[in-house]
C-alpha cells in the first residue's frame, strides 16, 4: 500500500521512503532518542531506516512502528509523548498524512558523548579571537 | 543461542578443514582408517545414533546460520507497551536493564553488577547481582538502592507495575574502583593530612623572566608624588 491525500485535481500518492525520510529527520532533531541501529553522527542508511522506522499504510492513514535507543536519564514517557506528538504534526503539514497511531519501541539506552577536542583542521573555520581590552 | 550456533559451525569446519589437510599432508594410509572406523559406525546401533545426533547438529546450526543471514529475529523481543491517545510506547527488558546497569554504575560503592528483569502475571520483577565496597553498610545501602531505583523506574520509565526488587550481594569488594590516574602509574592512596595534588604546570625558570617595566604601585606613586 501507498501513502496519499485527495486534492480538488486528484489524488497525490507519497512514497513509505519519503515517510521514513521525514520521520528520521525529526528524530535526528530530538536529542532524547535515536533510531536503533543508527551510527553517531551519520545518516542512518536505507537498511536500517527500513527495520528501524516501520510503515504500514491503511486506507489512506499511516500506522508507524519506531524502534529507538533512549538517552540515559530522560522521562522516557513523557518524551516519547511529545515525539509523537511532533512526528504527527510533521507529516501532517509535510505529507498531508492523517496519522493513525505511533507506536514507539524503546530498545535500548545510550549515553551522551563526552566533548571531544577540536582537531586542528576543524579549527581552521574558526576566527581569531579579538581582544577587548587594549593595552594604554 | 546465535553465538552457540556459530561457534558449534566453526567447530564442525574448522574439525573438517583439518580432516582434509591431514589427508592431503599425512600419510595415505589415513583415510583407510577413517573408512573402517566409519563403517565400524555403520554397522553399530551407538554408531548410527551418534551420526544421526551429529545430522541433528549441524542441521540446527546450516538453518540458524541462515536465518542470522536473513535478518530473522529468532528470539522474540519482549516489550512493556503503555497505550496512550497518539499510540503506544513500548520499552523492551532489554532497555530496562541497561537503565538500571547504568544507574547502579553510576552509585558510589558498586564494584559490578548485573541484572535480569522478567515478567509475570503482569508484574516485574527485577533481580539484581551487586558486588559492593567493603565500607558498605550493607542493609542501608542495599534498601536507598531498591528505593532509588523504584522511583527512578517509576519516574523515567513509568514503570508502576513493579513487585519486586530482588538484590543479591554475591561479593564484597577492596579494590577501588579503576580511575583514568591508575593508567599515568599515579597512586591512588591519599593520606589524609596531604594536600591535594594541584595541577601540573610547566616547568619555568623564573631567573630568566624580564621584571616587568612599570607596575600598578609604582605608576600610583608617581602620581601621588612618594611624599603622600
Amino acid at each position: 500500500m501507498i501513502g496519499y491525500f485527495d486534492t480538488e485535481l486528484g489524488r497525490v500518492q507519497i512514497a513509505p521512503a519519503i515517510v521514513r525520510r521525514i520521520i528520521a529527520k525529526e528524530i535526528d532533531i530530538n536529542r532524547f532518542f535515536r533510531i536503533s541501529g543508527a551510527k553517531i553522527g551519520e545518516q542512518a542508511p536505507k537498511k536500517v531506516l527500513e527495520k528501524s522506522i516501520r510503515i504500514n499504510f491503511e486506507q489512506g492513514t499511516v500506522e508507524i512502528i519506531l524502534a529507538l535507543t533512549v538517552l540515559y536519564g530522560t522521562r522516557i514517557i513523557k518524551e516519547a509523548r511529545e515525539l509523537q506528538g511532533t512526528i504527527t504534526r510533521v507529516l501532517e503539514l509535510q505529507a498531508g498524512l492523517t496519522v493513525r497511531r505511533i507506536l514507539i519501541n524503546v530498545e535500548n539506552v545510550f549515553e551522551q558523548e563526552k566533548d571531544k577536542p577540536l582537531l586542528l583542521e576543524e579549527c581552521k573555520g574558526i576566527p581569531e579571537p579579538v581582544n577587548s581590552v587594549t593595552a594604554e | 543461542m546465535k553465538k552457540l550456533s556459530l561457534y558449534l559451525s566453526f567447530l564442525f569446519l574448522f574439525g573438517f578443514s583439518i580432516l582434509c589437510w591431514l589427508i592431503v599432508l599425512g600419510d595415505m594410509q589415513d583415510p583407510m582408517i577413517i573408512a573402517q572406523s566409519l563403517s565400524w559406525l555403520f554397522q553399530g546401533f551407538q554408531g548410527k545414533l551418534l551420526i544421526a545426533a551429529c545430522g541433528l547438529l549441524t542441521l540446527g546450526c546450516s538453518f540458524s546460520i541462515l536465518l542470522i543471514s536473513l535478518h530473522v529475529d529468532i528470539e522474540p523481543r519482549n516489550l512493556i507497551i503503555q497505550e496512550n491517545d497518539t499510540g503506544a510506547i513500548g520499552i523492551s527488558f532489554d532497555a530496562i536493564d541497561q537503565f538500571i546497569l547504568r544507574m547502579a554504575k553510576d552509585t558510589p560503592g558498586v564494584q559490578s553488577v548485573t541484572v535480569r528483569t522478567e515478567e509475570r502475571d503482569e508484574d516485574l520483577f527485577i533481580k539484581i547481582r551487586l558486588t559492593l565496597n567493603l565500607d558498605l553498610n550493607v542493609p542501608a545501602f542495599t534498601r536507598e538502592f531498591q528505593d532509588t531505583l523504584y522511583r527512578e523506574l517509576d519516574d523515567k520509565l513509568g514503570l508502576t507495575h513493579i513487585n519486586e526488587i530482588q538484590i543479591l550481594v554475591d561479593n564484597v569488594s577492596t579494590q577501588e574502583p579503576i580511575s583514568p590516574y591508575a593508567k599515568e602509574g599515579k597512586s591512588q592512596i591519599v593520606l589524609k593530612d596531604t594536600p591535594p595534588d594541584e595541577p601540573e604546570s610547566p616547568p619555568t625558570d623564573l631567573a630568566n623572566f624580564p621584571e616587568p617595566e612599570v607596575s600598578f604601585a609604582s605608576k600610583a606613586e608617581e602620581k601621588d608624588g612618594p611624599g603622600s
